[in-house]
């Protein structure tokens, strides 16, 4: 069992991914926005944060900015993304080990990039 | 005869260079021929007869040196030794003679003892001297050479003298006439050949380039790429098609800042007539620099831009330092143009204009032709485009966004339930709710899309129907009920008992109020409030959307209704969305005869109001009560 934290100001992905998660028996935390998402990295041992990339008062782009240079966390990310420059963003994430999903986006092909990316960091 | 003097013609024009030089060549050529022939002939002739005489001369000097005088002693040995000389010296005549004018010896034995004959006497008669002469003899034109030496012995003066005729062999030279004809020829005609065959390739170029210019003299200017010469490639031609190339590069050059110069010219003639006005009108700033960095002239347009005060008109230098450091840059880009006068240069750029608001604009600049040290530039304001293009793009982006959005999680559910991984009903349920409600917001935004699109092409028109307000905006609060709850925003709908019938298009008057209450949850923060009411009287209904979300500055209060625009406040583009939601509200509203109003300040939640007015056809509440009862 992982422990993941779900980024995302759309109500309905919140709910749809941890409807998977949990049934995957990993331990979902929820956040709003990037600032809610901070307090919880904070406070609790996170595995694996999956985020939404706009979001309101902090975007998911400081969010991981914020994880990994103040933070000082290596935990894989997983990004979604409805914008449509994703190139650009894919190129502006690279540096940062961040996997980038485009939205619409399937369930089950993120709960399979998930378990794997644990299985790579050991927390499978 | 004609063809004589079409001929004649044309080698008096020298439009058959080649042809016409050639046969005057030859001409000149046959009569210098004869001239050096000759000459070469004679001067040989002169000079061989010339080596002849010398080499008589000495030896018959010679002869007269070793010979005895004639006694009846020495008689036979002289007369031997007379025959050997002549024998051998070509001499023709050979005689000696005493003081007495008598023949002493003689090749012809039959002369000695006869007096010396007339033809002799025409030598001189100086007795001691020796004497030389030439004469012609004969009719086949030889000639002869007459010579007399006297005999000089030991000192004592000779009393005998020798009188000497040779043959000058001249005709006899190695070559004649005809044979040094032959060989000046042979040599000249090489030589010839040889010039006038690198004569006639330049001739040839030459002759093109003018049949290619007399072709059609009056559309050179139009053509002059056309003057190019194709086939062989020698150093005449490429010249000239390189100088066609730069020809017409520079006529190109020339059009283009024709109409600069134009500018310039007309300006000069009539600074303070109609077109000097037409200048200081025109919504193009327009500016002419000196090389001293003067400003020559300068319309109001170009002053506000640039910051200059309205009524410096004349000779502002930019190098003051009221002119502002954007100011400067661009009149250094300008300034940079004096010396070229046919390139025209365009630069994209912005400034802090003089009523302090920013310009995007764009710099066309290029130096005047008939005043190198002067240059015009034209500024366009491209501020509403560039703004129009930012707004399009960020459209673009955002209604991505907000498809992908919905979009997102219809696919989602649906591979929910189509996974068979989940059975509660509750959850499928939950799912196929997500789906319609996701569906829905969907169509919506695609019908926004819709009539921002017909609002774009003019062609957005009302379907009129009989509209019940109230099932209208009961669904619209039920549709956005779901994201109000997820934000604890209190979902208020306050409307009276009964409402009006009005006359519209049932489908636009709800996007109307999905658009204006789905703005007043959006902006409204966590635990917020949004009201919806609608009021009717006897001319027009009502319908508000209050909140206590996050205000707008009111400086924003009509920008909002723009396409594509939305606030700068920071709050606002937190949240995502396409600037058409608003100006397609406004649009239906307007369409029904109607219009929309706002009451905002920053922090202090909105209020927007949709009124519109009943036609004849609307039944009022009054009417509708009175048919109830």
């Amino acid at each position: 069992m992982a422990r993941i934290l779900v980024a995302e100001d759309d109500a309905h992905v919140i709910r749809l991914m941890s409807m998977w998660l949990t049934r995957s028996g990993h331990d979902v935390h929820e956040a709003r926005n990037g600032n809610e998402a901070k307090a919880i990295l904070t406070d609790h041992e996170i595995d694996l944060l999956v985020t939404d990339v706009n979001m309101p008062q902090c975007d998911g782009i400081q969010l991981i900015q914020w994880l990994r240079n103040e933070a000082n966390s290596e935990i894989p990310v997983i990004t979604l993304s409805a914008r449509c420059d994703q190139a650009k963003l894919t190129e502006h994430l690279a540096s940062v080990n961040v996997t980038i999903h485009a939205k619409p986006f399937s369930p089950s092909r993120l709960s399979a990039e998930i378990e794997q990316k644990l299985l790579a960091a050991g927390k499978a | 005869m004609t063809s004589i003097t079409n001929k004649l013609k044309k080698f008096w024009r020298a439009e058959e260079v080649p042809r016409s030089i050639g046969l005057l060549f030859v001409l000149v050529y046959v009569v210098a021929l004869s001239g050096v022939s000759i000459s070469a002939h004679n001067s040989l002739r002169v000079m061989e007869a010339s080596h002849q005489i010398d080499t008589h001369n000495s030896c018959l000097q010679m002869l007269a040196d070793i010979l005895p005088p004639v006694t009846e002693a020495s008689f036979p040995q002289v007369q031997t030794a007379l025959k050997h000389f002549a024998a051998s010296r070509q001499c023709t005549e050979l005689r000696i003679y005493d003081n007495s004018q008598s023949i002493v010896a003689s090749l012809v034995p039959e002369e000695i003892g006869q007096p010396l004959r007339v033809r002799d006497q025409t030598l001189t008669q100086t007795p001691q001297a020796v004497a030389f002469s030439v004469a012609e003899s004969g009719s086949d034109g030889t000639r002869e050479q007459l010579a007399r030496v006297p005999m000089l012995k030991s000192g004592v003066p000779a009393s005998q003298y020798i009188d000497a005729v040779f043959s000058l062999a001249g005709n006899h030279s190695r070559y004649t006439l005809p044979t040094w004809m032959l060989i000046i020829a042979l040599a000249g005609t090489a030589a010839f050949l040889l010039v006038y065959h690198q004569l006639r390739r330049h001739f040839h170029s030459y002759s093109r380039i003018a049949e290619n210019l007399l072709r059609d003299p009056d559309s050179i200017e139009r053509r002059i790429s056309e003057l190019r010469i194709g086939g062989e490639q020698d150093q005449v031609t490429s010249c000239w098609n390189k100088l066609i190339a730069v020809t017409a590069e520079l006529q190109e050059e020339v059009s283009r800042s024709t109409a600069s110069e134009e500018l310039f010219n007309a300006l000069s003639k009539s600074k303070t007539g109609e077109l000097a006005e037409a200048m200081a009108t025109v919504p193009v700033g327009i500016i002419l620099f000196t090389d001293d960095r003067n400003t020559l002239y300068s319309n109001a347009m170009s002053r506000r831009i640039m910051g200059w005060p309205r009524d410096q008109q004349l000779n502002p230098s930019f190098t003051e330092d009221t002119v502002s450091e954007d100011g400067k840059r661009i009149c250094e880009f300008i300034i940079g143009h004096i010396d070229n006068p046919y390139r025209a240069t365009t630069v994209d750029t912005q400034i802090e204009g003089g009523d302090g608001s920013f310009y995007s604009i764009k710099v066309v600049s290029t130096g005047t032709h008939q005043r190198s040290s002067r240059c015009v530039a034209i500024i366009l304001d491209v501020s509403q485009q560039v703004r129009a293009d930012k707004a399009r793009e960020e459209f673009v982006s955002q209604v991505t966004h907000e498809l992908r959005t919905p979009l997102t999680n219809i696919r989602a559910y649906t591979e929910t339930l189509s996974s068979g991984m989940f059975d509660d009903p509750k959850v499928i349920n939950d799912c196929y709710n997500v789906i319609t409600k996701e569906t829905r917001r969907l169509s919506r935004l695609i019908e926004d899309i819709l009539s921002i699109s017909q609002l774009e092409v003019g062609t957005m028109q009302l379907v009129l129907d009989n509209v019940e307000l109230m099932p209208l905006l009961s669904e619209s609060v039920r549709d956005v009920r779901g994201i109000a709850e997820s934000k604890n925003i209190d979902l208020q709908l306050d409307l009276p008992p009964k409402l009006p019938t009005i006359q519209g298009d049932r489908d636009k008057l709800a996007v109307v109020v999905n658009n204006l209450i789905g703005n007043a949850i959006k902006y409204t923060p966590n635990g917020g409030q949004v009201c919806l009411s609608c009021k009717a009287t006897e001319e027009a209904i009502g319908i508000s959307v209050r909140d206590t979300g996050i205000g707008i500055d009111p400086k924003d209060h009509v920008r909002i209704f723009e396409k594509f625009q939305r606030s700068d406040d920071e709050l606002v583009r937190a949240e995502t969305g396409t600037g058409i939601g608003l100006t397609t509200a406004q649009e239906v509203v307007n369409q029904h005869g109607g219009s929309i109003s706002v009451v905002s300040k920053r922090g202090e939640g909105s209020t927007f109001t949709a009124t519109i007015p009943l036609t004849k056809n609307t039944r009022s509440a009054q009417e509708l009560t009175t048919a109830a009862e």
